[in-house]
């Protein structure tokens, strides 16, 4: 039994964060290799950004930069080995401990591997952070710029919960399954956006029409509206969602049994 | 580590199939043999006692606790070994350092033991071990993590005759006079001389539970040229009878000191099956 643990009768079943602290290391040797490899990957991705941007092809940067965004969206992906489902399920922890970890890894840990060497490398050369890139759209969206990194990292909760949830809930090709699921609430989330749009575009169009001559202003108009409006929308949508996922997964993890 | 299985029913996709039904028993303390026909249940009842699957109707506790609540006090105590399980790391040794933690009873030293008797080391790659060999290491480091309740599915499968013997040795050796090991197995003879106790299920349906020294008191299993008279299941194999008798008959019987279980496996499924549970189970309500 592992120091720390309290395994007296009035203490056993309560929650223990050396219990929690077990957990980590029951998946260390899996989550070895990430923690080692995120930080790197990060880096490289960052200081290719870097480059690309004194070349004059920053647009290029900012496609890399979405690209780390799948290493956020799938790293849980890395807590799933092929025999271990029925260990995990009885793993002597209670289900809360297990569900602090495993959220605590995903939706924390991972985020901080990916984004925070790259931040600090971009800190160095720019002396700003890689977020002020967003805090900047923000300006040109005429949004908030919390509401932008709100709903971006709700966003990112969403695929990851997601993908947490079906690699908790499945037995068997758990990692396809990890990766194609998260598509769903993409598509569901995509198709709402969509129709927001579509209302949007027919009300705001016929106002516009109205009263711009300039089509450049139209444009830029436009889409300050319209994602104002989708922000404003999905934000609430995404929450309820993310909360959803969230539930679910722990419920999950607590009550498997199959 | 007391078990009781009551009014235990489970069903699969979504009630169409019984996997178990009404399944009442007592698991005390010992080494105890699961039989049943395929689809019997067995693996069923195993993983609804290591807290894996959910009854559909029924409880088992252990020690009083329900184990489908899942608390580290029971799952601390409760091991189960799949027949199809393989070890999720790279190695038994660092197996061991991952789930090994949350096991009181849990000693390196005895794995160590264990994995040397089966000769295998703990820091060998699962990777480069046969399947054998890896189910050799699994079983071994299984046994050390000294669970109060070590349930174990077809163990001896795919191991070499050696390995046979080594793990009986090992049974022998490891196991505490307070612990309960339920061992589902087809191949009866690899631990024979082992059990304290039988489980005999059969479509679904549990048809006994007893311990080695109740049937014991009142069975005897004898062998002869001759079938003997008076008794209550007979078999001829290998040019022999082979007989169950009710002991107290009047007659002596020489030997029968071990239960047949293979004997006792098709008694159960025989016409006079009920008769011989009804000695047995009079024999049980005597000494409870």
């Amino acid at each position: 039994m592992s120091k720390g643990i309290c395994t007296d009768a009035d203490c056993i079943d309560k929650f223990q964060w050396a219990r929690v602290m077990a957990v980590a290391r029951y998946y260390w040797p899996r989550l070895r290799n990430q923690v080692i490899a995120y930080p790197l990957v990060s880096l490289v991705v960052f200081a290719l950004m870097i480059l690309l941007d004194k070349a004059g092809a920053g647009m290029l940067g900012d496609m890399l930069y979405g690209l780390t965004g799948y290493l956020v969206m799938f790293g849980a992906i890395a807590l799933v080995t092929r025999h271990d489902f029925d260990v995990t399920t009885v793993l002597p922890a209670k289900g809360s401990e297990k569900c602090v970890f495993i959220l605590f890894y995903a939706l924390v840990a991972i985020p901080l591997l990916v984004y925070a060497p790259g931040n600090l490398l971009s800190l160095i050369v720019y002396g700003e952070w890689i977020f002020s890139r967003t805090l900047n759209m923000s300006d040109m969206l005429d949004l908030d710029a919390w509401v932008v990194i709100f709903s971006n990292m709700l966003s990112s909760a969403a695929a990851i919960g997601t993908c947490l949830w079906t690699i908790m809930a499945n037995r068997r090709h758990r990692v396809v399954k990890g990766i194609i699921y998260p598509l769903f609430p993409a598509l569901g989330f995509g198709i709402i956006t969509g129709i927001v749009i579509s209302l949007q575009m027919f009300t705001s169009g016929v106002v516009m029409a109205a009263r711009a001559s300039d089509a450049d202003e139209v444009a830029y108009t436009m889409v300050n509206i319209l994602t104002n409006d989708i922000t404003y929308i999905m934000i609430p949508l995404l929450f309820i969602y993310v909360a959803f996922v969230l539930v679910m997964t722990c419920v999950t993890i607590c009550r498997r049994a199959f | 580590m007391d078990v009781i299985l009551k009014n235990l029913s489970y069903t699969y996709h979504r009630g169409h199939v019984e996997a178990l039904k009404d399944v009442n028993a007592h698991i005390g303390p010992g080494i105890y043999l699961l039989l049943g026909e395929n689809g019997a249940g067995k693996t069923t009842m195993l993983r609804i006692m290591a807290g894996l699957l959910f009854a559909s109707e029924g409880v088992c506790t252990l020690d009083g606790e329900d184990v489908r609540r899942r608390r580290p006090s029971t799952t601390s105590r409760t091991v189960y070994l799949d027949s199809e399980e393989e070890c999720p790391a790279r190695s038994i040794a660092e197996f061991a350092g991952m789930q090994g933690q949350f096991y009181p009873n849990f000693d390196p030293e005895v794995m160590a033991r264990n994995l040397e008797a089966m000769r295998l080391n703990a820091t060998d790659r699962v990777s480069s071990l046969s399947m054998g060999s890896r189910r050799k290491a699994m079983t071994a480091y299984t046994l050390a993590l000294g669970a109060d309740l070590t349930l174990l599915d077809e163990p001896t499968n795919g191991l070499d005759i050696e390995a046979k013997i080594a793990l009986q040795r090992l049974m022998a050796a490891n196991v505490r006079p307070d612990q309960s090991i339920v061992i589902s197995t087809h191949n009866i003879a690899d631990l024979e001389s082992l059990y304290d106790g039988v489980i005999i299920l059969r479509g679904a349906r549990l048809v006994l539970c007893a311990r080695v020294d109740d049937i014991l008191d009142r069975l005897a299993f004898v062998t002869g040229a001759m079938k003997p008279d008076g008794a209550l299941h007979a078999e001829l194999y290998n040019g022999q009878w082979h007989a169950i008798v009710e002991r107290g008959g009047g007659e002596d019987f020489d030997g029968g000191n071990d239960v047949d279980f293979r004997l006792l496996y098709t008694a159960m499924r025989s016409d006079n099956a009920q008769r011989i549970i009804d000695i047995i189970n009079a024999k049980k309500s005597d000494n409870e």
